[in-house]
């Protein structure tokens, strides 16, 4: 009964559909973005509008928090992703589950996937491969080749530096053994281009860490992501805390603290982290 | 114990003409909620259009359907509500075989160790697998996840059957109780596994652990064969079981081959749930609640609440992906909190209704 009705609104809605698919062979105009770095990294290449919505681990920038997400980047839905209407997915690789994704192809929608962000390496080639991608290749090298010469350069300079201090990063403080970060994680790199070295990079990946351990260590700086700082206090009330208290790092107001979104990951923004937690700990000599 | 069961089969003997009548109307309740199932999704078609393009296969209507729904709906829903319907009768099966068995209305497969083991599999899998296991990975591909959760619960139950044998007996209160025990050391290796997995392993983990069907696809056609397989088995068992819900004893001396029985229901529950777990991950309270649902409806006759629950079973799993799918969209649920979510309340509700029933 309501057949004519429902056939013009098809159209309408599929007409615009069609549209949009014999654009998309020269650029992307209706892109999913999937892992935090991608989204940062299209945001970065001047693409954000592009970006129809994103995924839950993508926290950077701030305007991407209104567009719709869609869900964790190894747990994606298939239909969800669908009614979207994309024509470009770009994500992370290891996001999944891999049939979804094989069903989106299936479906001719474009699936890209970018290496994991974890060197400075990378951070380049990802660059570069989503710029190709969004057809901005300009942007990308200009991007891509600053964030490689900013990391050079930071990392000849942490070569030089003598004696490097001990920076311990703890992920929570309070009850339990906190987490720390060890070797293979964004936050070891930071730590080592800043200039400085890993107190734990005696283990492998993010990892609790003993209390005695802790002050064992004795590092000379305590590195925080700035959340954690805040829900603990601030630095006056840690002196407080029965175990970060003893620290003499603590004691002295040597604690470092950085956005959460830029420890957790490398991308774009990484030479910046660098840059800030290496002010801190060398204020006099750039 | 024995008394109360003797009751229960004189009263199941007054209800026993209604209670079959209740099974043609599941399986109604059950198509219509297949129909949902296929009809509603992030992406809108009409049930009726979708229904017209199943039944245009039959040359019964003409399918007006875009290419791209009809992708959705062959790619995506089809094989979600297939393996749906196939893992909830395998749970709902297994959990009123296990509750038969054991005559103990808490009972489910993860007690002989179903649970643990295929949990306990898929985190070696997961966690050791590139450094451990890579060859096993190259050879199964897609079926590595799968392949070590079946293998895994089907280890660990005989394990626990093993265990519980004493001179070519199986005692089902030693068998309770060794499965605890196993669970428990099972418990503790999932947990060091736990420990030294990094980030992205530990998400995997808590997913696989809350179940979804989104895998389905051709990766999960063996383990539905298994779970046809196996609950066809489970059917079989219907009678005897009767006689168990008297006591073991009094089962034998009625001539029912108790080993035989014990051994079937065993192996036959652990590969339904096995196959379950390897192709969705964990669904928990189906088989619990599927088995209660049926006797609260049509009385203790196994021979009723054996494919009365799998049907519900069935219903439920369908009815719970459905909701999974559409309520955060674009993202999903997994499917085990929805059946503890809505379930569990669901569950209470029915249990003081039919207090009320009893008191009044």
């Amino acid at each position: 009964m309501t057949y004519p009705i429902r056939h013009l609104f098809l159209s309408l809605m599929i007409f615009p559909a069609l549209l949009v698919s014999a654009v998309a062979h020269s650029a992307p105009n209706r892109i999913i973005t999937v892992g935090g770095p991608v989204t940062e990294i299209v945001y970065a290449l001047g693409a954000g509008d592009r970006i129809i919505a994103t995924d839950t681990t993508s926290k950077y920038p701030e305007q991407q928090e209104n567009l719709p997400k869609v869900g964790y980047m190894r747990q994606l839905s298939a239909e969800g992703l669908l009614a979207l209407q994309p024509d470009q997915i770009i994500a992370l690789e290891g996001s999944g589950p891999a049939p979804v994704l094989d069903t989106l192809k299936d479906a001719g929608i474009a699936v890209t996937f970018i290496p994991e962000l974890n060197s400075p390496e990378a951070i380049h080639t990802g660059v570069l491969a989503i710029a190709g991608i969004l057809g901005t290749e300009e942007n990308g090298q200009v991007l891509g080749h600053s964030v490689k010469e900013k990391l050079e350069v930071l990392q000849q300079q942490a070569q030089k530096r003598e004696n490097p201090p001990l920076v311990l990063f703890l992920l929570s403080t309070g009850q339990g053994s906190p987490m720390t970060a060890g070797r293979g994680t964004a936050i070891d790199t930071i730590i080592q281009y800043s200039g400085a070295r890993n107190a734990a990079t005696d283990l492998q990946g993010f990892k609790p860490m003993a209390s005695e351990y802790i002050l064992a260590h004795a590092p000379d700086y305590l590195l925080l992501p700035s959340r954690t700082l805040e829900q603990a206090g601030g630095l006056e009330a840690l002196k407080k805390d029965p175990l970060l208290g003893k620290l003499k790092a603590v004691q002295e107001n040597r604690v470092l603290s950085l956005d959460g979104t830029l420890l957790l990951g490398l991308g774009p923004r990484t030479p910046e982290a660098i840059a800030t937690i290496s002010d801190q700990i060398f204020p006099n000599n750039r | 114990m024995a008394y109360l069961s003797l009751a229960k089969i004189r009263r199941r003997k007054k209800r026993d003409g209604a209670s079959y009548w209740l099974l043609p109307l599941l399986l109604v309740v059950l198509f219509i909620a297949i129909l949902l199932s296929l009809g509603i999704g992030g992406v809108s078609i009409p049930p009726l259009a979708s229904a017209g393009h199943f039944l245009s296969y039959l040359g019964l209507t003409h399918s007006d359907l875009q290419p791209q729904e009809i992708l959705i709906l062959e790619a995506v829903r089809l094989p979600r509500t297939a393996l749906g319907l196939a893992i909830g009768m395998a749970l709902g099966l297994s959990g009123a075989v296990m509750q038969s068995l054991f005559r103990n209305p808490l009972a489910d497969p993860g007690l002989i160790g179903v649970s643990s083991g295929a949990a306990l599999a898929v985190v070696c899998v997961i966690v050791l697998g590139d450094s451990l296991f890579a060859s096993f990975l190259e050879a199964t591909s897609s079926y590595s996840l799968p392949l070590a959760a079946f293998a895994g619960s089907l280890a660990t139950t005989a394990l626990v059957y093993n265990l519980a044998r004493r001179q070519g007996a199986t005692d089902v209160a030693v068998m309770l109780l060794m499965g605890i025990a196993v669970n428990a050391i099972v418990g503790s290796f999932i947990g060091l596994l736990t420990y030294i997995a990094d980030d992205s392993e530990l998400r995997s983990l808590t997913f696989w652990s809350m179940g979804s069907l989104s895998g389905a696809g051709e990766a999960t056609w063996p383990s539905i064969g298994i779970m046809l397989f196996a609950s066809l088995l489970l059917l079989r068992l219907s009678g005897p079981l009767n006689l168990f819900l008297l006591g073991e004893t009094e089962a034998k001396h009625l001539g029912v081959a108790t080993e035989g029985i014990k051994r079937q229901a065993a192996l036959a529950a652990a590969c339904a749930t096995g196959a379950a777990v390897a192709a969705a991950g964990m669904i928990g309270f189906i088989g619990l609640i599927a088995p209660h649902l049926a006797r609260l409806i049509g009385g203790a006759d196994n021979r009723f609440v054996l494919p009365a629950a799998a049907l519900i079973g069935a219903l439920l799993i369908i009815l719970a992906d459905t909701i999974a799918r559409i309520v955060v969209l674009p993202a999903e649920l997994p499917i085990g909190l929805v059946t503890s979510f809505i379930g569990g309340p669901f569950f209470f509700a029915l249990l003081f209704r039919e207090f009320r029933k009893r008191r009044a």
